[in-house]
This record gives C-alpha cells, structure tokens and sequence, in this order.
C-alpha cells in the first residue's frame, strides 16, 4: 500500500508541475503551485523528514502563495502557451534523461548514511539534543550565518526598489475588512502561540528558529492584511533592529569567539548564548519575510 | 483496543464519504456558489470525521489536544475563507451592475 | 492497521487530483481559487492520516502549519484582485 501512495505522489508531482509551466494563465498557475507545496509537504513527511515538511507546508503553500498573489495584481492574466513543436522537443530528451536516472536509482546502493554516524558521536557534546538543530546551530552555525545574510540582501533589495512607499516610505494600508478582522481576531493569537511552541521545540524535536519565524511572519502578514498596521505601526528604527538582529548576533557570536582566540563562532558553554542567537534569528527571519511580503506588490 | 480500532475506521470510512461528496460537488455543480457551498460543508464535515476517527487511537492528550487545535483553526479558516470568496463574488456582480449566477 | 490509513491517504490524494481539473478548467480565476479551499482541508486530512500511518508523531504539526496558513491565500486573492480581471474571459 505504501507503494500505493509513493507512486501516485510522485506522478502528481511530476503532472502538476508539468501543468504549472504549461498553464496559459498566471492566476492559474499560482494557484498550482500553492497545490505544488502541499504535495511536497507530504513528500517530506513520507521521506521522514518532519522539519522539512513544516518549513514547506508554511513557506510554500503560505507565504509563497500571498507573495505571487501580490505580484499578479496588475499586468496581464496571461501569456501565450508552449507551441506542439517546442513541446515534442522537450518530451522526448526529458523522458531519456528520467529512464536513465530511474535505472541508475533502482540498482544504486546506499554508500553510507551520510555523516550521520559523526553527527551522532559528537551530538552530546551540542547544546541540543535534537541532532537537526544541533547540526544548523552548532556544527554548522557558518552555514546558517550566511542564510540569514542572503535573507537580508533579499530585504534590501526590496526596500532599495521602494515600489510601496507612501509619503514617508512605508507601504500604505488597506482599509480593514470585518471577516478578516475575524479569522484574524481567533487566528493570530494561536499563530504566536504556535510559533513559541515550535521555537521551544526545537531544542528536543522537529521545530526551530526557521519553522517559529515562517509562522511567526505569516501572522504579522495576515495582520496587515486584514487592514491593521503591522509593521507600519511600529518606528521604521526598531523594524531595521529587528531584521539585522540575527546576522548581528551571529557575528558578535563570531568576534567573541575570536577575542578568545578559539575557533570561529565557537560558542561559550553556557546555553544562553545559542539560545540568544536562535532567538534573534527568528526574530529576524519573521521581519525579513514580513517586509519581502509586504513589499512584493506591483502597482 | 479493538473497539477504539473499529471505531476509528468507521469514522474515518464516513469522513471518506463525505471528502468524495465535496469533490463530486466541486466537479459537477453549475456555478459557483453551489460549488463553493458543497466544498465547503462537505470538506469541514469530513475532516471532523477523520479528526474523529484519529482521535480514537491518540495514546496522550497533548496528541489529542494538538488534534482537537487543527479541527478547530479549519474550521474558522474554511468558513471565512468561503464567505470571503462569495463576498467578492457578490460585490463584483454589484460593481458592474449586473445580476450575478443567482440572479441576484 | 497502517494499511487502512494510508489507503484512506491514497483515497484523499486521488480527491485532490480529481479536484485539480476544476483548476484546469474553471472558466474563471475565482473558480480556481475555490480549488484551493479544497486542497486546504483535503491536504490537511491527508497529513493527518499519514502521521498516523507511519507512527510519526511530528506530521501533526506540519498539518498544524499548514491549517494556520490555509486562509492567507485567499484573503490576498480577495483583497489584490481587482475586478476587471477576475472576468469570464468568453466575454
């Protein structure tokens, strides 16, 4: 049964993607790939990959479905479709290269299981005992330095094009809407709820500083959907606070760990430091992915 | 334990019904409000079946609670989600001065 | 017993490929966005029974995730939408 499903996941995956580069009109394809993110959510959870899973099921089938939605507002609905002969050529060598990769897959033997035996044997020495978290925040914290920096050029890339602002350059509000002043009035506060819950959990079990700041993000995006100023009611001074936040912290991490001469970004045993930096990271990605939200409107 | 085990693939089974009657309705139904409408009841009710059907076999009540959560937060999200796409639906009709697919 | 839940997964996800025809097809974007209110409670459902099928506890909350984001979408279609294009485009 198990194969079942794999399967017919796996040809819904191939099929709606299919359908998402070949749908004539742009709303259409929007809509699929909102379809697109829930079907990988269920891929990673049968791939028993549960931190994935929640990431894509907020990024791609939340926050990415506001974003184009956002976008679409103006220009035209669609575009001319793939022409029969560009499609024949694209058919066949596609089907080639997928009869091989099937091939090599089904005979290829699993040459180890990664570094995971490594992980394993240093993980007491972590200030987590979920081996995820440890590996993003303690073994690999240069790697997760380096995302937030690329979050944060995507913010000032953003902000550099100032298509939203007002007067004062912020983006202006809608008028507020009664049903969505509803959903949100019963929503928000189980969104900040959840995202606690999920920044706590992560020291233990799936969760974490990028699952907590996704929903964390769609709650200041819903709250400025629903015609309440989100981060237009707070100084612009405390919104740039908190979206540098997380790089800063993870580079006064780093100088401190030079000023004592060990190795780079190696943190102090007590726990509040990393706990320090996972929550100024999230704080941070929660800011970053509000502004990118909020901003990504075409008049 | 096999009583909670039949149980749960009764309600499952009827939540199963009631999914396939939502889609069959979104399919086959002439506008869209009727669709709209079918979606919606039939959806809700079939994930409060298989909410049901899981809770049977929850073994802690952090699980059962967690479960209870998502019932709840669908069901809020669905039924604003409805009306505001009917609203839509409706206001477009008024704005351009004509009668929409109810003939209203 | 996990057989059952994952032949009532399959039976979901088979729900939710049928409904992609009315994206396909709906002559207009709102019927499309209807589709997506389907794939909201149907995928979360399906979640729901793949935790339990595969004895994996940590699902529950990616099913969580998901029902919290479920009407954010819509709420951009109804608010960014003007009018002038949400139209039959036999017109």
């Amino acid at each position: 049964m198990i194969w079942a499903f794999d399967v017919l996941l796996v040809l819904a995956l191939i099929g709606v993607a299919a359908h998402i580069i070949w749908a004539r009109e742009h709303f259409q394809a929007v809509v699929l790939f909102i379809t697109f993110g829930l079907l990988l959510s269920m891929a990673w959870s049968r791939l028993n990959a549960p931190d994935i899973a929640i990431t894509e099921a907020g990024i791609g089938a939340g926050l990415s479905g506001v974003l184009l939605m956002n976008a679409l507002k103006s220009g035209s609905a669609s575009r001319p479709g793939l022409s029969n002969k560009v499609l024949a050529c694209l058919i066949l060598p596609w089907a080639c290269l997928m009869s091989l990769l099937l091939a090599w897959a089904w005979d290829a033997a699993l040459i180890g299981s990664g570094l995971g035996v490594e992980v394993l044997a240093a993980l007491p020495h972590a200030a987590f005992e979920y081996p995820v978290t440890a590996v993003l925040l303690d073994f690999r914290t240069f790697d997760t330095w380096l995302e937030l920096g690329v979050l944060l050029a995507a913010v000032f890339g953003i902000l550099g094009t100032g298509f939203r602002s007002g007067p004062q350059g912020r983006p202006d509000l809608k008028p507020p809407e009664p049903v969505g002043t509803w959903a949100l009035n019963i929503l928000f506060p189980f969104m900040i709820l959840i995202g606690g819950y999920l920044l706590w959990l992560g020291a233990f079990a799936p969760g974490g500083a990028f699952q907590s700041g996704v929903i964390l993000a769609a709650a200041g995006v819903m709250l400025w959907q629903s015609g309440r100023p989100c981060l237009a009611g707070v100084p612009f001074f405390w919104v740039r606070v908190c979206v540098v936040s997380g790089f800063s912290a993870f580079l006064l991490l780093a100088v401190s760990s030079l000023v004592r001469s060990q190795e780079l970004l190696t943190h102090p045993d007590s726990k509040i430091w990393i706990l320090g930096v996972e929550y100024a990271a999230t704080l941070s990605i929660a800011a970053c992915l509000v502004i990118l939200a909020e901003n990504c409107i075409t008049k | 334990m096999s009583i909670l085990h039949a149980l749960s693939i009764l309600l499952c089974l009827a939540g199963g019904v009631f999914f396939l009657g939502g889609t069959l309705g979104l399919l086959r139904f002439p506008d869209t409000y009727s669709r709209l409408h079918a979606l919606t009841k039939a959806d809700n009710l079939g994930l409060g079946f298989v909410v049901l059907g899981l809770m049977a076999r929850t073994e802690n009540i952090s699980e059962l609670i967690i479960l209870v959560l998502i019932w709840f937060l669908a069901l809020v999200g669905s039924s604003s989600a409805c009306y505001l796409i009917a609203n839509h639906i409706r206001n477009e009709a008024l704005h351009k001065g004509e009668t929409d697919d109810l003939g209203l | 017993m996990s057989t059952f839940y994952l032949g009532m997964a399959v039976f979901l996800l088979l729900n939710i490929l049928i409904g992609l025809y009315r994206v396909y097809a709906g002559p207009r974007p709102r019927d499309r966005m209807v589709a997506a209110q389907l794939f909201g409670t149907t995928g979360v459902a399906t979640l729901l029974l793949l935790a339990r099928a595969l004895d994996a506890v940590y699902i529950k909350n990616a099913a969580l995730v998901f029902v919290l984001l479920m009407v954010m979408a819509v709420l951009a279609f109804v608010r960014n939408m003007p009018v002038s294009i949400d139209r039959d485009p036999d017109k």
